[in-house]
């Protein structure tokens, strides 16, 4: 007979495994599914957006490398054209309340018409559940998911790491390039870069 | 090829530097006589100075000078190899015409915890040093002058960037040695921070399955700990605990593998450190097992 003792210590032994067999987030395998709000109160799932390429962004507009994207117009702009293009676009804040890059819904939503920034929507991640699901250890951190839900590029922004906006004119940019050959039916030729950045703020 | 990595990242130590390291023992007095001047910016977080080993350089001869970062308590800057997240230091010299600097030359790191993540690179303070190669025709002539342009990330919870442009002039002193300037101290500190090349009665090999490098260091008798940095990104998952094991000839390190690591390396290239702070730079073939 099974007692409740064990009865619990097989479902602890069963999270534990299914948490040990995750597979890893790398480009070819599956994007995992999340749920997570965003600046306006709306929820999304990866899964709803199944049949759109998705681009996650990290962000944290005290980072000097985030601040480098967007001083100089470069993350708006590719905001703008990856969206008119039908790509989902997520800027996600994994900041948590203290640290660096927290922002409430409105102070967000007040940013990103200060900058003109136009992703499709901004996951607040406080809780940081989204950033560890993905792995997300930097601001910009990007991540590309194609239509099929398999997660394509996983890294950097662009070949520049460094906090200097004038660098911006002569980088490869890993995402637009990612995008570029998913679109036309080639394969991704710099499926994973080491992203660079400052570390996303999470808890301690 | 091995080398030609070694030599693309500009970081191997350079044996030179570490062998001249030993004559640096001077007469107080001395120390006063004819500094260099020393330039240093002072920015948010710290202090960067471009600094000279000796008050004056002679023509044709080699010198040593460096960058000095000195850093507010509890900030740091980064290693070659950054980590999960920063960027090392870089700098853009102009020197007189036919002048050449060589590769910054970067002492051991530390692991940097950074909410959750590793970083590797140095808190509070390091010296960078780089060594100046006049021409080989050069007779001397004016005084020597040297300008840094220095990039730099300087984070504690948060990061800054810093940017300065360093200026160092030191007068030629013909058919004598320069004195050792004031902070000459601080070189002989980083020669002994460099890592060193392996000894040649080492063996380091790596296996790789598929969540893991066990890394094996045999050197010939029992050691009780050791840390290893990766020169590579996205080779070892750089927060995760490296499991140590006593050998009765060396050290065996089980790291874990980066999630980010497609396709297995033919080395795994870095600097192993022992507990006692002596850093080696190892290159370990790796073989793989599954």
């Amino acid at each position: 007979m099974m007692n409740r003792q064990i009865a619990s210590f097989i479902v602890a032994s069963m999270v534990g495994l299914m948490a040990g067999m995750a597979w890893a987030v790398q480009p070819g395998n599956p994007a995992p599914d999340f749920t997570a709000q965003d600046t306006h109160g709306q929820t999304h799932t990866l899964a709803q957006y199944k049949g759109k390429y998705v681009v996650l962004e990290w962000h944290n507009r005290g980072c000097p490398y985030t601040h480098k994207h967007y001083v100089s117009g470069n993350m708006q702009r590719l905001q703008r054209e990856w969206t008119a293009k039908g790509v989902v676009w997520f800027t996600v804040i994994s900041s948590a309340p203290g640290q660096q890059g927290f922002m409430t819904a409105d102070q967000e939503n007040a940013y990103l018409q200060e900058v003109s920034a136009s992703p499709t929507a901004v996951l607040l991640d406080p809780t940081g559940q989204l950033g560890h699901l993905y792995g997300a250890k930097n601001t910009p951190h990007m991540f590309v998911i194609s239509p099929a839900g398999v997660l394509i590029y996983d890294g950097a922004i662009d070949d520049k790491s460094t906090a200097d906006p004038d660098d911006i004119a002569s980088a490869h940019n890993y995402v637009s390039a990612a995008l570029q050959e998913a679109m036309t039916g080639k394969p991704v030729s710099t499926p994973v870069t080491r992203p660079y950045g400052c570390s996303v703020k999470y808890a301690h | 090829m091995a080398a030609a990595l070694h030599r693309d990242h500009g970081w191997m130590p350079n044996h030179d530097f570490i062998r001249k390291g030993v004559h640096v023992l001077v007469p107080l007095l001395s120390l006063l006589a004819a500094p260099g001047r020393v330039a240093a910016a002072t920015q948010p977080h710290g202090t960067v100075k471009l600094i000279a080993e000796q008050t004056s350089v002679q023509p044709a001869r080699p010198f040593w000078v460096g960058l000095y970062f000195q850093l507010e308590k509890g900030w740091h800057i980064y290693w070659t190899n950054p980590g999960d997240s920063g960027e090392p230091p870089r700098v853009r010299w102009t020197l007189p015409a036919g002048f050449q600097a060589g590769p910054l030359q970067w002492p051991v790191p530390r692991r940097i915890e950074d909410h959750s993540l590793i970083d590797y690179g140095y808190p509070n303070e390091v010296l960078l040093p780089v060594e100046i190669s006049p021409p080989a025709s050069w007779a001397g002539g004016a005084d020597v002058q040297l300008s840094a342009t220095v990039n730099w990330l300087v984070c504690r919870e948060i990061c800054v960037p810093g940017r300065a442009a360093l200026e160092l002039t030191l007068p030629i002193r013909r058919g004598t040695a320069g004195l050792p300037s004031p902070l000459h101290s601080l070189f002989a500190q980083a020669r002994a921070d460099l890592p060193r090349p392996t000894p040649k009665s080492w063996k380091v090999t790596a296996n790789l399955d598929k969540h893991r490098f066990i890394l094996t260091v045999d050197t010939g008798k029992r050691e009780a700990e050791a840390t290893f940095f990766p020169l590579e990104a996205n080779q070892i998952e750089n927060d995760a605990p490296q499991k140590g094991m006593s050998i009765s000839r060396g050290i065996q390190l089980e790291i874990q593998k980066s999630d980010q690591l497609l396709k297995a390396p033919a080395y795994l290239a870095g600097v192993l450190v022992f507990a006692r702070g002596q850093g080696f730079v190892i290159e370990a073939p790796v073989a793989t097992s599954n």
